[in-house]
């Protein structure tokens, strides 16, 4: 069986770094098209953060919980006065797909370090993960696919926390950039339509569409859980149909 | 107290399938379905996006965005870099809106 090897067996410094440094800026630019897109969803989160009561709670999940939609749900039931058990059930409720994420790139990640995990873990979500399935697709070490998703990973980390906390000094005006929105679908289909060429990932996707139009009045994060199941359902029957 | 819960769960969501991953391994058809989850999530939160862009104000955005989207799927079947992709379909975007609404008045 082969394992991929980390370093080469007569590694050169410059090339190394080089590597390096290519995969910095790499993983950087291909999350640019994301910051853009998310950005106007960083500046609500900050503008609703400003005028709510529980500010320093509020502050703490930029980080702790890091994802847009449990953030906002969340602070909802603060201002509800919702209880510690529905706020923690309905935060889990959202971010349980985040485990489908992490064990989606699992296989892809068996030969990296424990250490590496415990951090890409703590900035796993949607564009992470997103451009980590891209970046397994092209040719690279572990290393290079190790280093791509940190830089990736960071920019949105540090943009989103930046922008957080400029909607929550500047308020809810800064959002209205017409468009800009727009950048995160097409990010995202850009990521999907290489999968459309096979039957299963063309019936997954519009599946999962399909669940996403029909379930969109649903609480946050539970339509893409929908979405999964009937995703995963058609490209089973697709999968047989073509074996 | 509820958002260090909340994260607690979440971080324990996003790591123990990356770290299990070691010690376990999946059968090989649940690997080979969970291959097919980024197409059904990717495309729902796509439309999910979609469904949340804000169009008022702007007439003639339905038309816009669609050709917003076609111009984004066709560049990404190209196999051009994203960001290459996302402008294509933001000039795409504003190109449609402009060219409906001189041709409707």
């Amino acid at each position: 069986m082969l394992f991929t090897t980390d370093t080469p067996q007569a590694p050169d410094t410059t090339d190394t770094r080089c590597g390096v440094r290519r995969e910095v800026f790499a993983g950087a630019l291909a999350m640019a098209p994301f910051v853009v897109g998310y950005a106007p969803f960083a500046l609500i989160v900050g503008s609703i953060l400003g005028e709510s009561t529980h500010t320093g709670p509020g502050l703490a999940a930029t980080w702790l919980l890091y994802g847009g939609s449990v953030h906002l749900a969340v602070l909802r039931l603060f201002e509800e006065g919702a209880g510690l058990a529905a706020i923690v059930l309905t935060g889990l409720l959202v971010n349980l797909r985040l485990l489908l994420y992490s064990a989606t790139l699992a296989p892809l990640w068996r030969d990296q370090r424990p250490g590496f995990l415990a951090v890409a873990g703590a900035l796993l979500v949607e564009p992470s993960w997103s451009l980590a399935q891209a970046r397994h697709e092209r040719p690279g070490s572990a290393r290079d696919r190790r280093v791509h998703y940190l830089a990736a990973a960071l920019t949105l980390w540090v943009c989103w926390s930046g922008l957080v906390l400029v909607g929550m000094l500047a308020g809810a005006r800064l959002s209205n950039v017409p468009s800009v929105d727009l950048a995160v679908p097409i990010c995202l289909l850009a990521v999907v339509t290489p999968s459309l060429r096979q039957r299963p990932g063309a019936a997954a996707a519009a599946s999962g569409a399909a669940v996403a139009v029909v379930a969109r009045g649903l609480p946050a994060g539970t339509s893409v859980l929908l979405a999964v199941g009937a995703g995963l359902v058609a490209a089973h029957l697709a999968d047989r149909g073509t074996s | 107290m509820a958002v260090v819960l909340v994260g607690a769960g979440s971080y324990a969501f996003r790591v123990v399938p990356l770290l299990a991953a070691g010690r376990v391994r999946p059968m090989p058809a649940v690997e080979r379905l969970l291959g097919h989850v980024p197409p059904a999530v990717l495309s729902a939160l796509a439309v999910t996006a979609v469904l949340r862009h804000d169009a008022s104000g702007r007439p003639h955005d339905t038309v816009a965005v669609v050709v917003a989207l076609a111009v984004g799927m066709a560049l990404a079947h190209r196999r051009l870099p994203v960001v290459v992709t996302v402008a294509g379909g933001i000039a795409g975007y504003w190109s449609a809106a402009l060219g409906v609404g001189l041709v409707l008045g």
